[in-house]
């Protein structure tokens, strides 16, 4: 039975009222300096500030549609990589990043997302599923060499005007992969 | 007794004439004629100031008076420039700061001084800094025993008031715009020997700039603060861009969508096969 999938439409609801007001963008993106000066908020609330329309149609549209998944599959695993994001994202940026002074965007919880459904997904197929795997291993590789040489080696979608930050990518891939061998050894 | 007379008023004349003894001398460096030297009602044309962010900052003493015997040596204005300077790197938004030597900038130069600047350091913005110091010597009641000569070597009467004055103006060079400017103040008095009295206003000297450096340091966190709220709660007054690297976001690359593709066609084939 299909459930209504409310925290996927609330956050994505969020997004889009964050972007479409200045005061609140400003109020909520990650701020270096704003941060050092106690606005500790800042930590947590950056996933739901985007920089641009297309950053914002990008990650939303994708959010949107990998969230419904997860949420129907699991709506408690859901909740989890979405605190795990809040909680640790910015700190993350804060102490690895130290030359960013901005950030924004949601992609890191598509990340997990993604990768929490191709490690949980129940595949018509072995074909599929080693397929499926392969393209998980390349993504993996492909972050690891943006994260070691700090330059990304593909094209992103828009030429947009800041840094793709690897690094939140990378902490959403590992909270769908504790998420995963958690749900793996609960059996 | 007349000689006694004669003794007395000598010594009341040589402390009333040394009583009234004081000198100043006074040292500084303008801003205003550095960069206006031709005419005093010459308003330079200002445009939006565009800050590229993080910045490229330069900082630089304007030179001296041409009355001025030498107050700052070279390496004490370097001294001072490192330490302010050690000041804006905290500020994440400052990408650089070059210390720029005396011997660039010109007397005069003006806009045109600062464009060569800007060129040779590759920097957008300066931060030009002047200083005022003027010392007063007065001779105080004491100074009568000047005429014993040991008095002279063992009585400090020489009263010393040293007032110093750093500034700091901080300009954006393309549209000769002043950004802020933080000041710093100190006020020492010392006594002193005639004998070592230039040695004293030396240590007076030096002390003034430094105590009056970290006034500055201070005066300048609170003024770069200010100016960061200005700028963003005036967006028209000033243009902001930021370079790539400075903001950061998650986004999503062709690989991610491929991959995101495979997985929508999978949930619509097992989808169907449940059906099936």
């Amino acid at each position: 039975m299909t459930k209504f999938p409310l925290y996927t439409l609330l956050i994505s609801l969020t997004c889009v009222i964050v972007y479409n007001s200045e005061v609140l963008s400003s109020l909520l993106i990650y701020d270096r300096l704003g941060i050092i000066n106690g606005e500790l908020w800042r930590f947590f609330s950056s996933i739901f500030v985007h920089l641009s329309l297309s950053h914002l149609l990008y990650n939303v549209m994708a959010f949107m549609f990998l969230a419904y998944f997860v949420e129907q599959k699991n709506k408690y695993i859901f909740l989890f990589i979405i605190i795990f994001m809040v909680s640790f994202n910015g700190m993350f940026l804060f102490i690895f990043e130290d030359d960013m002074m901005y950030y924004g965007g949601i992609s890191g919880v598509n990340y997990a997302f993604l990768f929490y459904l191709v490690l949980s997904f129940d595949y018509p197929s072995r074909g599929w599923k080693r397929f499926s795997q392969l393209i998980l291993i390349i993504l993996i590789v492909k972050l690891f060499m943006e994260l070691c040489n700090c330059s990304l080696t593909l094209e992103y979608l828009e030429k947009e005007a800041f840094r793709v930050s690897s690094l939140s990518h990378a902490l959403g891939i590992l909270s769908a992969w504790a998420m995963y061998m958690f749900e793996k050894r609960k059996g | 007794m007349n000689k006694m007379k004669t003794i007395f008023l000598s010594l009341l004349a040589g402390m009333i004439l040394t009583g009234c003894m004081n000198t100043k001398i006074n040292r500084s460096s303008s801003i205003v004629e550095y960069l206006y030297p031709n005419s005093k009602n010459h308003i330079e044309k200002e445009s939006i100031p565009h800050l590229k962010l993080p910045l490229s900052v330069g900082i630089a003493f304007v030179p001296e008076n041409a009355r001025n015997s030498m107050t700052l040596t070279e390496i004490d204005k370097t001294n001072i420039m490192e330490k302010v300077s050690q000041n804006f790197k905290k500020f994440t938004f400052v990408q650089s700061i070059e210390v720029i030597p005396s011997a660039y900038l010109s007397k005069n130069g003006s806009f045109t001084n600062l464009d060569q600047i800007k060129k040779m350091y590759n920097v957008d913005i300066i931060a030009l800094v002047s200083f005022d110091q003027t010392q007063f010597t007065d001779q105080s009641f004491l100074s009568f025993t000047y005429w014993t000569i040991i008095g002279a070597y063992i009585i400090p009467a020489e009263k010393n008031d040293t007032h110093t004055m750093l500034d700091t103006v901080v300009y954006d060079i393309n549209s000769r715009k002043m950004l802020f400017r933080a000041p710093g103040m100190h006020k020492i008095k010392s006594n002193a020997t005639p004998i070592n009295l230039s040695e004293q206003l030396r240590e007076d000297s030096a002390l003034g700039f430094e105590e009056a450096r970290k006034e500055l340091i201070k005066n300048l966190e609170v003024q770069l603060t200010t100016f960061r709220n200005k700028v963003k709660n005036n967006p028209n007054a000033y243009k902001v861009t930021k370079s790539k690297n400075y903001t950061g976001g998650g986004s999503i690359d062709s690989l991610f969508l491929v991959f995101l593709m495979i997985m929508g066609t999978l949930m619509v084939l097992a989808k169907r096969q449940k059906n099936i």
